[in-house]
């Protein structure tokens, strides 16, 4: 039986209720374990206060270990006053002993529980209480479930937090106290490459659906935990329905000359790869749809993994675009995240609350190989997060654009490399360079526009200094003194030769 | 703070005599509602049991710590009032003593003299109970 919405009790904790599909199910006793420093302490206590700031739930804390001057010091870093709810009577802060703890369960007349009964609470933390009870498995049941009796009678939803070191790996048997709790909710510290990663884990959660998998969070200061549900975990059911681009309205891409090679521009909702070996104008190409897109007032995100923002600001002067002027506007807005030790969760949670604040309309995303080579192209986890990228952009109707290194600097063996995700993409515009006699020449050829009629004429382009890119016209008058592209074949192939001129019958 | 303004502090502090008493009056501070049996607390404190206890009725009785009334048990909740003295007396008292250098110095006012006469503290009130 689905659990009435008002049952369930919201952690306040970001990120969380949304993985636990709105809360936890009133009067649950939760399990929270993990080894040491996994987040436990921080994370119960957490609950309990935001339910006496949030919810107007006032909660009793029990400690073991820690003294309660310490707890209210450490969490007034994360920008809970813990002090303050007391002094409200909104929280009580109690240190015990886990003796008199277990006895004090056993009393039908408990002062701990009298003592929360005082200020109405519905939350209770114990920090400790479960796993160091008893010696043996059949007590540490039966004490387990003293203690889940005494809380339940009380009608208090109780986070009861466990210290496991076990749980660090994947293997082990399960604690018998898992099977008593109503919740269990899982705290890890992974290893990713040399990185450690935090990890949260809803193993079960008894009268409500919620979201499997391991999810990330992270613990911040002045703003306590934050988790970041799982790229890969399903999203909202409109993201899947809105995954289909606007077949009607065109975004056009600032480069003069591309727009009659794509159609008139990019469709809303597309995703298009801009795909070439580095220094061949990809970034160029992108600064020039977003300086388009502020020139028609839509607003436009770029996201860097490349290049901080002043640089991308002083590669956009060097053709001749001057963006700050829409960034203050707020219609455009830059912004770069290092893509060393990239957190994948965490990343892709900033970029959909990006969009959600700015609303784009255009987005840039450079680049994608950065991203290969953060992630790793063989596993799953880069081809999630782009499935997760694109289905946002969809869901948003923006018309994305994503820079992809190539590796190849002549020809093209395939039109995104070891990136084997062409399917998922509407357009790839391919850049080259073309080596014809003593110069490299720049040639643009649209591999792919999904829903549209295709020319596959390759073209030439130009980056002028501040001036920007174009593309050349298709025939090039004959006071040029350099033969145009039409001239040859085999352009993207390593080897172009001049084309036999054409009888005059065909001209 | 200067050894004269801590001294006119404890002063104004009934109940505090002994290294003791600032010390169990600091575990409180630190653990505002601790919820222990007698042996705990006695132990948490590292003082002879006579001292602890003395130490303990001495702060129940003047009003900074209240513990629970149910003699059949073995624990009680003890609650710290930091509002028993006016003006917040007793929280900056504590704010002082809960640091090292604060500690040693209220510790070396409440010191009795090694020739058997008052401790510091006292001996100024003495003095001025002579004089009226």
């Amino acid at each position: 039986m689905a659990t009435l919405e008002s049952d369930l009790v919201k952690t306040g904790i970001s990120g969380l209720d949304a993985i636990l599909s709105g809360g936890i199910p009133r009067s649950n006793v939760i399990l929270l374990e993990g080894a040491i420093g996994t987040g436990k302490t921080t994370m119960g206590t957490e609950f309990v206060y935001r339910g006496a700031m949030e919810f107007g739930e006032p909660g009793i804390i029990v400690v073991f270990e820690t003294s309660p001057d310490k707890l209210a010091r450490d969490m007034a870093g994360l920008g809970c006053d813990l002090p303050e709810l007391e002094r409200q009577q909104r929280l009580k802060v109690i240190y015990t002993t886990r003796d008199v703890f277990r006895q004090e369960l056993q009393q039908a007349d408990s002062l701990l529980l009298e003592e929360a009964n005082k200020i109405g609470a519905r939350r209770i933390f114990v920090d400790g209480a479960a796993g160091e009870f008893a010696l043996e498995e059949h007590s540490s049941r039966e004490i387990f479930h003293i203690l889940a009796q005494g809380l339940q009678r009380e009608n208090l939803t109780a986070v009861l937090a466990l210290e496991a070191a076990a749980l660090n790996t994947n293997a082990g048997p399960s604690l018998h106290e898992e099977s008593i709790a109503d919740t269990v909710i899982r705290l890890r510290m992974e290893d990713s490459m040399r990185a450690t990663i935090r990890s949260i884990e809803i193993v079960k959660s008894r009268g409500h659906d919620f979201q499997m998998g391991r999810h990330s969070f992270r613990i911040i200061d002045k703003k306590g935990i934050e988790v970041y549900r799982r790229v890969q975990a399903p999203r909202k059911p409109s993201r899947d329905e809105a995954a289909a681009f606007d077949p009607s309205t065109r975004v056009s891409t600032g480069v003069p000359g591309l727009d009659e090679l794509v159609n008139g521009g990019y469709f809303l909702g597309s995703t298009t790869v801009l795909a070439g070996i580095s220094g061949v104008g990809k970034s160029v190409m992108a600064l020039h749809y977003i300086a388009e897109g502020a020139r028609l007032g839509e607003r436009s995100l770029l996201l860097s993994l490349d290049e901080q923002v002043p640089q991308v600001l002083r590669n956009a002067a060097s053709i001749g675009i001057d963006l700050q002027p829409a960034i203050d506007r707020g219609i455009v807005r830059l912004h770069y995240d290092a893509p060393q030790e990239i957190e994948i969760d965490h990343h892709f949670n900033k970029i959909e609350r990006m969009v959600e604040e700015i609303k784009p309309r255009r987005v840039v995303i450079d680049s994608l190989s950065t991203y290969g080579s953060a992630l790793g192209t063989e596993g799953r986890v880069f081809r999630d997060f782009f499935h997760a990228l694109i289905d946002l952009m969809k869901e948003h109707q923006i018309a994305a654009i994503y820079n992809h290194e190539n590796p190849e600097m002549f020809g093209m063996s395939s039109m995104m490399g070891e990136f084997a995700m062409s399917s998922l993409v509407d357009n790839i515009l391919l850049l080259n360079f073309v080596e014809l006699g003593d110069t490299l020449r720049l040639a643009l050829t649209v591999g792919k526009m999904r829903s549209n009629p295709v020319n596959r004429a390759s073209r030439e382009c130009e980056i002028v200094d501040r001036q920007g890119m174009r593309v050349l016209p298709r025939q090039v008058p004959f006071a040029v003194a350099k033969m145009a592209f039409s001239g040859y074949h085999g352009l993207i192939s390593r080897a172009p030769e001049r084309r036999p001129p054409r009888p005059e019958a065909e001209e | 703070m200067k050894v004269q303004d801590l001294r006119s502090m404890l002063d104004r502090m009934p109940g505090i005599r002994h290294a003791g008493d600032v010390d169990l009056l600091v575990f409180f501070y630190r653990h505002p509602r601790a919820l222990l049996t007698g042996e705990q607390l006695i132990a948490y404190l590292g003082y002879e049991r006579e001292q602890a206890v003395k130490s303990l009725e001495g702060l129940i009785e003047a009003g900074f710590v209240t513990r629970s009334q149910n003699p059949s048990r073995t624990a009680r909740l003890y609650v710290l009032q930091l509002d028993a003295l006016p003006d917040g007396l007793l929280s900056r008292f504590l704010e002082i003593a809960a640091m090292r250098q604060g500690r040693q110095d209220v510790i070396d006012l409440l010191k009795p003299e090694p020739d058997g006469a008052p401790a510091a503290r006292h001996r100024r009130r003495a003095s001025i109970a002579k004089v009226a």
